[in-house]
Formats: C-alpha cells, structure tokens, sequence
C-alpha cells in the first residue's frame, strides 16, 4: 500500500505583496515561524424551494457569492514583521519600517496568500487584513494573530522559495513605557512591571460586492479599533496609576504606551499606543504568588506632536 | 491620457499625506547627523 500522499508537516506559507487589489500576484516571500494558518473558503450557495408538485428537496441551486478568510499565527519577527505591519497600515519598503493608523484611509497592501504543500496548495488573492494582535510575555518569542478577507482560494502551484533565517522579537526584550497622552512615548519607562501584553488592533475593513461579480471586488475602509491588555506588577508606580485612573470624575485618564523590544544588533520593533482606560481595572489578580493588576486600554487618538495617531510602529529590520 | 476622478485624485491625496506624515516620523528616527572633524589647527611660522 502507498504511504499517505500528503503530510501536515510539509505545509508552509507563502504570501506575495500585490500591486494592485486582487492581481493575484505569484508569492515572493516565504514566511517563517508560522505556527497556524487555516484559510477558509466562503462558499454562499442555496437550494431554491420552488414549488412544483413535489416532496422531492430541491431542483434548483445556485451559487450567490464567494470570498475567503485567513487566519494565521505565529511569532513576531524583526526580520518579516513588516510584512504584516504593511498589510495592516500601508507599504513601507525601507528601514526603519514605519507606521502609523491614517487618519484619511491609505491603501493598505493586499496579499496573495498562498498555504499548502507540494501539489497541495491553495492561494487566497486580494487577501485585505482587517486584524492584527501581538502578544508578549516572558516566556518567549512575541507571538501575532492576523486575519485576513478576500476572495475565494483558489488551487495555485507552490513557488520555490525559502524562507530566510530571522531574528525573533523576544518576550525578554521588551520594555514597557507609560506617560499621559500629552507626554512623548518612551518618555517614563517602568522596569520590573510588566508580566505580559495584548495589543489588538482592527480597521473595519470589509469586502464589497457589486452586480456583475461573485467574489468581492473591492473593499471598504472603516474606523480603527482594538485594545491593549496589559498584565502589570502592582509597584508603587502601578499603584499611582491605578489611583489617578481611580479618581479621574470628568474623563477616563489619557495615555501614551509604548512597548519595544530591542534585539541584537540594531533590530528594534517599537509598538506605539495611545488611550484610555475605559473599562474598570481588575485590581488584586495574581500572577505566580505577586499581586498584580489588569489595565485594557482603548485606542483614541493622541494630539501629542510625535504621535497625530492612535497607533504608530516602527521596526528595525537589521 | 485621461482625466483622474474624483476618486483617484482624493486618493493620491490622501496617500501623499500618509507618506509625508511617514517621511517626517523616519525623519525623526534617524540620529543626528554626525559633526564634521574639527580643521586641524595650523601653526603659524613665525619668520
């Protein structure tokens, strides 16, 4: 008997950086540490229930509309980061890769995300990221979950491609900085703090259909959202946060976070956030035996002259 | 070549902006640019 024909081992990853929305362009780039990708076809078909004088389910089907969507994990390097940050804000193609959420929509890069293996693959084109979350602690690499609509996959063949050897972004090189919205990011760095980090950003994005098309052929921009989830030691600094957030009686407390991770050489990956501490923070967790204190921020934007922004990255590639 | 409409022209603008707002951030990233050397200071000859 034959050995199984295909192996979840031999999967891998590929996405090219379209010129234009939907050209379907052949995969460029092989992408390392991937550690999940499920790429799910949109298929909206229905039977029609007409009535013709029998108990007979259906005669008649059709097809209405198609799309696809991607969700892929895995951890966030110095080396390819860019490639999801360019999906999420616009293309940057020089380093220092820098980013900001527009206040006018720019156009992000769409991909062609092309997963599977030898004889096996299927690409989504037009593929427009709508999320994208980094999360952080001290157990590791900086880990990333993105999402990704477009139009439905289709069967393409597999690109020769490696993917390059990277730098991985590490929990134990990241930093924490909190100031007041009014204050520049990196400003007030608090050492022996933080324990971990959910920093989750969407965009609203969406796939527009017209008459005339099955798969979408365009897409919408909508308003920036998300969150930063922050798991921090209670120190007397947290503590001063805490009671300032306690006591604000006209508006939520405004603040400028920064989180960056500092790796060899001259890698840098800096993830600007600004907001306010809508809802109420959880006081008295504990994490491992210390008493410690979960803060969710809301993304708003900052007039701060550095910032003009709700979110703002920079990555450092080499 | 043709007219752009409305909608390019809105467009371009708008990506103008996000990259002279992106042009002005890396601006910022890039460290000072290093002084140059001091002139070396020639002694005069007396004589």
């Amino acid at each position: 008997m034959p050995a199984a024909l295909y192996s979840p081992h031999l999967e891998e990853v590929q996405i090219a950086q379209e010129a234009a929305w939907g050209d379907a362009a052949a995969p460029t780039i092989g992408m390392a540490g991937i550690t999940s990708c499920r790429m799910t076809p949109n298929v909206n078909t229905s039977q029609i229930v007409d009535k013709r004088a029998s108990t007979m389910p259906a005669y008649i089907a059709s097809v209405n509309n198609l799309s696809g969507e991607v969700d892929m994990s895995g951890i966030v390097t110095y080396t390819q980061v860019q490639y999801l940050l360019n999906a999420m804000f616009a293309l940057d193609a020089a380093t220092p890769f820098t980013y900001i959420a527009a206040l006018a929509p720019a156009a992000p890069v769409t991909n062609n995300i092309l997963y599977g293996q030898s004889g096996l693959c299927y690409a989504m084109s037009g593929a427009v990221m709508d999320k994208l979350t980094f999360h952080g602690d001290t157990n590791g690499p900086l880990t990333f979950d993105a999402h990704w609509f477009g139009k439905v996959p289709v069967a393409l063949a597999r690109v020769a491609l490696t993917p390059p050897a990277v730098i991985a972004a590490l929990g134990g090189q990241t930093k924490l900085y909190i100031d007041p919205i009014a204050t520049a990011h990196g400003t007030t760095e608090l050492t022996l703090t933080a324990f971990s980090f959910d920093f989750e950003m969407t965009n609203s994005r969406a796939p527009v259909w017209h008459l005339g098309t099955l798969n979408p052929d365009n897409y919408k921009h909508g308003k920036w959202g998300g969150s930063l989830r922050l798991v921090v030691e209670m120190t007397a600094a947290t503590k001063a946060y805490l009671t300032a957030i306690l006591a604000a009686t006209v508006e939520p407390v405004g603040y400028n976070i920064r989180l960056m991770a500092a790796g060899g050489g001259t890698t840098n990956l800096t993830m600007d956030f600004s907001g306010h501490l809508l809802e109420a923070p959880i006081m008295f967790t504990d994490q491992d035996g210390v008493t410690t204190a979960e803060l969710t921020f809301s993304p708003a934007y900052s007039s701060q002259a550095a910032m003009l922004s709700c979110y703002k990255f920079s990555n450092v590639a080499s | 070549m043709a007219e752009k409409d409305e909608g390019q022209l809105l467009t371009e603008e708008r990506e103008r902006a996000y990259r002279e707002r992106i042009a002005e951030l890396k601006g910022q990233a890039k460290p000072d640019a290093p002084k140059p050397p001091p002139k070396p200071k020639v002694k005069e000859k007396n004589g």
